[in-house]
C-alpha cells in the first residue's frame, strides 16, 4: 500500500481488482461527459501491467504444479508421518495453489464486507437516534398544540411566541442530531 | 556557405545580435514566468539540516515554475542550518528564515509555526533533505485544476541508492508510487500525501487546523482529514522529489518506528470518518488486514508449515516476488534504471521482514499496551 507497510498479496489482488474495474468506471464517466483520452491511455497502461502480472502468475502456478506433481510434499518431508496423520494429500500441489487463491479472494471479500457491515451498524445506530429525536419532537408538538389550544382563546401574540419557540426547538434538535 | 561569404566583422555582429536576441528572449520568458507564477509559498521545516538544506533550496530556485516565497523554519538547529539557508537567498524569490523561540519538538509544530507566515494561495511543503526535479513544481501545480482539489502530492525516490536500506526503500517506492498510488489516484483517493513533497490550498490547510500533533504520521493524518472535509487529493507521478533516505539501520529504525505507529494512530483517530469516504475505507481496511496477515504469515504460518508439513512451504516467502517485479522493472526500465532496480530487488525482500517487525511492534504498543508513540524522531 505504501512504503514501510508489509503485504502478503491480498493488497495486490485488491488493486488488480480495482484495475479490472477501471474500464467500467470510465464508461460511467464517459456517459456523464467526464472521461478523456488521457484517462483511457492510463487505463490501457494499467491493463498492460495487469495482464503481465496475470501471465506471470499463470506461468508460476504451472511451474509449481509441475514441481509438486513430481515430488509428493508429504513423502519428501522429514515430518511425513505427522502430515499423513493430519490427512494432508501427498499430491496437494494444485490444491495448495487453488486453496491459497480461494483463501485470498475470500479474505478480501470478508474484509471489505466487514467494512460495510460496520458502516451498516453505524447507519442503523444513527437511524435509531433520529427516530428517538422524531419521537421527542412529536411529544413537543403535542405539548405545543395543547399550549396553542389553551392560549388561542387568550391572545394571538402568545400563540405566535409559542410557534417561534417550537420552531427554534426543532431547529436546535435537528442541527444537534446532525 | 553563408558564413564563408560573410565578412568576418559582420558575422561577428550577427552572432552578437543573435546572442543578445536569445538573451532578451530568455529574459522576457523569465519575466513572464515570474509574473505568471502561482501564489505559492515553499515551506521547509528544518532541524539540524545544514548538510542538506542548501541542495534543497538550490533545487527550488532552479525550478521551471518559481514559487513566490520560500520560508525555512529553522527549528532551533544547533548546526547553523539557518545561516546556511540565509546564504542561499536569491533576489527572484522572497526568502525568509524563521525561528521559533524554542524547539517545536516535531515536524507538525514547526510546520504550524511556519504556516503563520504564509499569505499565498498555495503552500508547498518540502523536507529540508529533499531535492526536486527541475520541473517538479510545474508538474505538481498543474494538478490544481479544480477548486475541489485541496492537495497534490508528488512521486518520491531516494536520492542515494547505495546501502541495502536505501536499495530496499528504492524498490518499495518504485512499487508503491507506480503501482498502488496511480490506481489510488484514479479513484481519487491517494492513501497518503507524502510529507516530504506535497502542495496544499492554504485556506483548506488552515480550515483543517494545519498539521495535527495527535499522531506521529502527520502527513497521513492531514490527508485523511482533507478527505473528511470533502476535498480531493491528487497524485502527480511526473513531479519527482528525491529525499535522503536512511542509510543505516539506526536511522531506519527511527523512521519505521514513526511510520508504523503513525499508520496505527491514524486508523485509531480516523476510522469512523474513513468509513464514510468511498474507496478510502476499503483501501485502509485492506492495508490493515494485509499488514497483520503479513506478520502472521511471515513469522508464524510459513515457518510452521515448513517445519510440520514440508520445507517447500518456504517458497511462500518468495511466491509473490515475480508479480511485484513487473511494475518495479517496468518503471525502472522507463526511467533508465534497470541495473539499479535489479541490484536493489533482493533488498526489498529484507525490508519486508523489517517492516513486519515494526508494524507488529506498533500494533502491540498502540492497541494492546495502549502506549502511544508521542516523541517525533527524525530519520537522520
Amino acid at each position: 500500500m505504501f512504503a514501510g507497510l508489509p503485504g502478503t498479496g491480498i493488497g495486490g489482488i485488491f488493486y488488480l481488482l480495482l484495475t479490472m474495474w477501471m474500464p467500467i468506471h470510465e464508461l460511467y464517466l464517459l456517459w456523464h461527459g467526464r472521461s478523456s483520452l488521457a484517462r483511457w491511455r492510463f487505463i490501457a497502461e494499467r491493463w498492460m501491467l495487469f495482464t503481465a502480472v496475470i501471465v506471470v502468475m499463470v506461468v508460476q502456478v504451472n511451474l509449481l504444479k509441475g514441481f509438486f506433481a513430481n515430488k509428493s510434499p508429504t513423502s519428501m518431508s522429514p515430518m511425513a508421518p505427522v502430515a499423513a496423520e493430519l490427512g494432508v494429500d501427498p499430491n496437494a500441489g494444485t490444491g495448495i495453489l487453488l486453496g491459497s487463491g480461494l483463501y485470498a479472494g475470500a479474505v478480501l471479500l470478508g474484509v471489505i464486507g466487514l467494512v460495510h457491515l460496520v458502516r451498516l451498524g453505524f447507519w442503523y445506530k444513527a437511524y435509531l437516534k433520529d427516530l428517538a429525536h422524531d419521537l421527542d419532537l412529536q411529544r413537543d408538538w403535542g405539548r405545543f398544540t395543547s399550549l396553542t389550544r389553551r392560549t388561542a382563546a387568550q391572545t394571538g401574540e402568545i400563540v405566535h411566541d409559542a410557534r417561534i419557540w417550537w420552531s427554534w426547538n426543532v431547529w436546535r434538535r435537528v442541527t444537534a442530531a446532525r | 556557405m553563408i558564413s564563408l561569404l560573410t565578412p568576418p566583422d559582420s558575422r561577428r555582429s550577427q552572432d552578437v545580435e543573435l546572442y543578445v536576441g536569445q538573451k532578451a528572449d530568455a529574459r522576457v520568458q523569465r519575466e513572464r514566468m515570474l509574473k505568471d507564477r502561482p501564489g505559492l509559498t515553499v515551506l521547509i521545516p528544518a532541524y539540524n539540516e545544514a548538510a542538506f538544506v542548501a541542495d534543497t533550496l538550490r533545487s527550488v530556485q532552479q525550478q521551471t515554475t518559481l514559487p513566490t516565497r520560500i520560508i525555512v523554519v529553522d527549528d532551533c538547529s544547533t548546526d547553523g542550518t539557518g545561516d546556511v539557508a540565509r546564504k542561499c537567498a536569491t533576489p527572484e524569490i522572497e526568502f525568509t528564515v524563521v525561528r521559533p523561540e524554542k524547539n517545536a519538538g516535531s515536524k507538525s509544530s514547526a510546520l504550524n509555526f511556519g504556516m503563520t507566515f504564509v499569505d499565498t494561495e498555495y503552500t508547498l511543503v518540502i523536507d529540508a533533505d529533499t531535492t526536486l526535479a527541475p520541473d517538479a513544481i510545474e508538474k505538481l501545480m498543474a494538478n490544481f485544476d479544480s477548486p475541489k482539489v485541496a492537495c497534490v502530492t508528488g512521486m518520491v525516490l531516494p536520492r542515494h541508492v547505495r546501502t541495502m536500506w536505501e536499495r530496499g526503500r528504492y524498490v518499495e517506492y518504485l512499487y508503491a508510487f507506480t503501482f498502488y498510488k496511480p490506481i489510488q489516484d484514479y479513484y481519487g483517493r491517494p492513501l497518503i500525501a507524502s510529507g516530504c513533497f506535497s502542495a496544499f490550498r492554504t485556506d483548506v490547510l488552515r480550515q483543517a487546523g494545519g498539521w495535527s500533533m495527535r499522531t506521529v504520521g502527520e502527513d497521513m493524518d492531514l490527508t485523511w482529514s482533507i478527505y473528511g472535509m470533502g476535498y480531493a487529493v491528487r497524485f502527480a507521478l511526473d513531479a519527482v522529489s528525491y529525499p535522503v533516505e536512511p542509510h543505516n539501520f539506526h536511522f531506519l529504525h527511527k523512521q519505521l518506528k514513526r511510520w508504523s505507529a503513525g499508520f496505527v494512530q491514524c486508523v485509531r483517530v480516523h476510522w469512523k470518518g474513513a468509513l464514510e469516504v468511498p474507496y478510502l475505507r476499503s483501501m485502509v481496511a485492506v492495508a490493515l488486514w494485509d499488514s497483520l496477515q503479513a506478520i502472521l504469515g511471515l513469522f508464524v504460518i510459513i515457518p510452521l508449515l515448513a517445519i510440520f508439513v514440508h520445507p517447500l512451504f518456504l517458497l511462500g516467502y518468495v511466491l509473490d516476488l515475480p508479480t511485484i517485479a513487473i511494475p518495479v522493472f517496468y518503471t525502472a526500465y522507463r526511467r533508465g534504471e534497470m541495473g539499479r532496480a535489479l541490484k536493489s530487488f533482493p533488498a526489498f525482500w529484507v525490508m519486508r521482514f523489517i517492516n513486519s517487525v515494526y508494524v507488529l511492534q506498533a500494533f502491540w504498543n498502540e492497541f494492546v499496551k495502549r502506549k502511544k508513540l508521542e516523541k517525533f524522531e527524525k530519520g537522520h
